[in-house]
């Protein structure tokens, strides 16, 4: 019944049905009704498509490809062209339309009547931010400085705008920061101090490799993307050695399992090592040309160390430590990819030493399929636009240096005062101890502390020693629970970034693919809308602008880009001249491609600063290094200096 | 039910009249203790239904966002969408109620941020359908056929699943009020529709839709 002269007709409404009615009452067995829109063939032509990244902690950081039908995500797939990536996500990955979706997605801004009570209330982001302004301003008043509000953020999102939310702090004043790392410091202070910089080998490189050792890490769960370089460099004939307390899906992949005794990973490399010196197959030409040294580490060996004692102290039976270094020591190329579990005990640091040494001393350092992968901070040269901002004029803080995070790629500040920074692994104790002024304010972002941080029932404690604690979240967390205020944050899907991972060598742009869900803004909208409510409060009392446009600071993190500052900044002029202060040593290191930017990781032992590259070198076995990632020693190698006294006795 | 004012409402008007569907849209899109309260009293006038004497209306706030708004996780989703197998907000259940907005010439506001298919969207919808079916004139076969679309192929797919879902959990006296009284509202608008069917018995459509 077609209803002429007007746009309805009701078969219309129906006709995505109609057929799948008729098909249930054919008098079929076994096939099923069919769904009109299942039986649609696909035509890419319908999508808008977009490019998305995966924002999690993680080593793959995978390029997304996003496909947009009635400004509605309808699903995504691993970008093809990206060779890491290669068309495939993990199950995570897959299910992001989800969470973009999910019915349980924190919608509004909402402020709760007593931390845990359950009691939210709606408020409009204006009613929002208006309290946390006045916040704000009352400890401004009270201590003199704004030492008391607090920063807490990690790794929940690392799109590199995302670093806004510490920009925006810096454009308040000098604030305290939880700085650290919950993560991988042992590791990165190891290879830091062994190689000159922790910069590991493209994992696309792995396929070369002739002997793999898989040493406390879980590619086939979490670096799926890896395996298949693993795969395939099995199929062309590598050994695969995974070495894990734990039976992971990629020991069951691999052709040694040893399963040590925990903490024991350092023993088992030293033995290792020993029984390599005593069969005469140390690469001397390596150790004599690109390493400090090793004679001191060959004493170290001879006189505290025996493959028996590495047997007994990791339950891995001597003969299989010889048998296996020996066929390590023999490969060309061999690799260790030395995962983040085993730098997690006391002897951490000591432990990927041990395993950079064993590297080393075979020659595989600096070798395409070979190397000691950990991983690197080499592709995180942005231009930190959104981070750098400068505090109001007059602000006063904490006098004295300040430690920063492996993610803070600033220069030291110039300025007499500075943040207060506080440890990160400590954050129940760091805020029940704060004084002078005590942290009474706590904006969290890009983490959940109740969940990943130490102290869980301290955590408590201290929380309700805050005077206010902002949540800016996607989800309703444990920490949201203990918040007063919950703001809600867009998904990847909402926003405007760029990532990059610290494994492999690929640069993934985020595009917004969507309008944000409900009321949610990015963290970039949420500093302009506080400035925005600052400086409506108080003239000047914060330097962040006050209209943003993602896109446009998107690419203020790449090149000159960011000496356009925006013209909606109200802050003082210092800010403009500081951020061009800021990129130009790292833009001039941008500009070539053998010399790259160079991560500035404060948690590096040896502080020098590390100038100038050296050509990648021909290795005496005659592999000639192709990418850069293979160039990593550029500084002779200090893998055996300083062994831990750890191993001894 | 007794409601005195409407006594004189045709057949095919709705349980709780016009004003009645008001209030519940209101409800659902209300967003603090005055607009719960202002919307529950509402209901409470149309749909002959009491209140308890003493309300404490921030609780009641405090109990709606717990069912409806958040930050937790919903108990009771107020999206058509929310109650497919697989949940997730924007789905074609979405859409198909866009298009009908569209086709009403309309649209939410700030498409895309907001699911088209919140109740309170339909509701509004839906007291549109209704006003342009009751004024007669062109536009009301369109209207009727349309209502009947929206309660009987969509709204009846979700809406009943939505009062379980609210009557399972232990709800204020007002958000309870508001579901038995949306209950009502589309039990009456099916038995309703469920006689105009019949009336037209010889025609194809509809009956062949799930209820």
């Amino acid at each position: 019944m077609t209803r002429k002269g007007n746009s309805l007709s009701r078969r219309g409404f129906l006709r995505g049905t109609a057929l799948a009615g008729a098909a249930a009452m054919l008098p079929c067995g076994l096939l099923v009704p069919n769904s009109a829109e299942a039986a649609e063939a696909f035509n890419p032509g319908d999508f808008t498509t977009f490019r998305n990244a995966c924002p999690r902690n993680c080593y793959d950081t995978c390029s997304i490809k996003t496909y947009v039908k009635d400004g509605v995500v309808q699903f995504i797939e691993g970008a093809q062209e990206s060779t890491f990536t290669k068309g495939g996500l993990c199950v995570k990955g897959y299910s992001y339309p989800r969470k973009l979706y999910s019915p349980n997605r924190v919608k509004y801004p909402m402020v709760q009547d007593g931390r845990r009570s359950g009691k939210w209330r709606r408020v409009s982001w204006d009613e929002a931010m208006d309290r946390i302004a006045k916040k704000i301003l009352e400890l401004k008043e009270r201590d003199d400085n704004l030492l008391g509000l607090g920063l807490t953020k990690y790794s929940g999102n690392f799109g590199i705008t995302n670093y806004v939310v510490e920009g925006m702090m810096s454009s308040l004043g000098y604030t305290t920061r939880f700085v650290g790392t919950p993560c991988w410091p042992a590791g990165i202070d190891a290879q830091n101090y062994d190689m000159g910089n922790m910069w590991c080998n493209d994992p696309e490189d792995m396929v070369k490799a002739k002997y793999i050792i898989v040493w406390g890490a879980n590619p086939a769960w979490c670096s799926v993307h890896t395996m298949k370089y693993i795969m395939e460099a099995k199929r062309r004939g590598a050994k695969v050695v995974v070495i894990d307390p734990v039976f992971t899906q990629t020991a069951a992949k691999g052709d040694v399992f040893w399963q040590p005794e925990t903490s024991s990973d350092g023993a088992l490399a030293l033995g290792m090592a020993r029984h390599i010196l005593d069969k005469g197959m140390v690469d001397r030409e390596f150790v004599n040309t690109y390493a400090i040294g090793f004679d001191e580490f060959e004493d170290y060996l001879r006189n505290n160390v025996t493959v028996e004692w590495a047997a007994e102290k990791s339950g891995i039976p001597a003969e299989q430590i010889r048998e296996v270094a020996e066929e390590f020591a023999s490969a060309d190329p061999a690799t260790i990819w030395i995962g983040y579990g085993l730098q997690r005990h006391v002897n951490g640091g000591a432990t990927v030493r041990s395993i950079d040494a064993l590297v080393a001393m075979t020659g595989n350092v600096g070798r395409e399929g070979g190397g000691a992968r950990y991983g690197h901070l080499q592709t995180w040269g942005f231009n930190y636009h959104a981070m750098i901002q400068s505090p109001p004029e007059g602000s006063k803080g904490f006098v004295g240096g300040a430690a920063k995070g492996e993610f803070d790629f600033t220069e030291a500040d110039e300025a007499s005062y500075s943040n207060r920074t506080v440890n990160i692994n400590k954050t129940a104790q760091e805020i029940l101890d704060s004084a002078d002024p005590a942290i009474s304010m706590l904006w969290v972002s890009c983490k959940n502390p109740f969940a990943q941080d130490f102290d869980r029932p301290k955590l408590e404690k201290a929380f309700d020693k805050l005077e206010m604690v902002v949540s800016v979240e996607q989800f309703f967390t444990e920490t949201v629970a203990n918040s007063d205020i919950v703001l809600p944050v867009t998904t990847l899907f909402e926003e405007w970034t760029v990532n990059v991972s610290y494994w492999h060598y690929w640069l993934g742009i985020n595009e917004q693919a969507v309008k944000p869900l409900h009321e949610s803004k990015s963290n970039l909208e949420i500093a302009a809308l506080l400035s925005k409510k600052m400086n409506e409060l108080s003239p000047g009392s914060c330097t962040f602008p006050q209209e943003v446009d993602t896109r446009e600071w998107l690419g203020k993190e790449f090149n000159k880009a960011s000496t356009t500052t925006s013209a909606s900044a109200t802050g003082p002029t210092s800010r403009t001249d500081r951020s061009r202060r800021s990129w130009h040593p790292r833009q001039r290191g941008m500009t070539t491609s053998s010399e790259r930017p160079r991560a500035s990781t404060n948690s590096s032992p040896s502080s020098a600063p590390r100038t100038g590259t050296r050509p990648c070198r021909n290795t005496r076995k005659g592999a000639r290094a192709t990418t850069p990632s293979a160039c990593s020693p550029r500084t002779p190698s200090s893998a055996f200096t300083r062994s831990s006294s750890i191993w001894t006795g | 039910m007794s409601n005195v004012s409407y006594s004189d409402m045709k057949p095919h008007q709705i349980s709780g009249g016009i004003r009645g569907l008001q209030f519940l849209r209101d409800f659902f899109a209300a967003q603090d203790a005055d607009g719960i309260r202002a919307a529950s009293e509402g209901i409470s006038r149309e749909f002959g239904s009491q209140l308890p004497d003493v309300v404490d209306w921030l609780e009641v706030e405090y109990d709606f966002n717990r069912l409806f708004v958040g930050p937790a996780a919903l108990p009771a989703p107020p999206y058509a969408s929310a109650y497919e197998d697989d949940p997730t907000l924007m789905s074609p259940r979405t859409l198909e109620v866009r298009n009908l907005y569209r086709r009403m010439g309309l649209a939410t506001p700030d498409q895309g941020s907001i699911p088209d298919d919140h109740i309170s969207f339909e509701l509004d919808a839906l007291l549109g359908l209704v006003a342009l079916e009751n004024a007669g004139g062109p536009n009301a076969p369109d209207a009727s056929a349309m209502r009947e679309w929206l309660v009987l192929n969509h709204m009846s797919q979700w809406v009943p699943r939505f009062i379980t879902a609210v009557t399972e959990e232990d709800a204020s006296a007002p958000v309870l009020l508001a579901i038995r009284s949306l209950e009502r509202w589309l039990d009456a608008e099916r038995d309703r529709l469920a006689d105009t069917q019949t009336e037209q018995s010889g025609e194809e459509d509809v009956h062949d839709q799930k209820r």
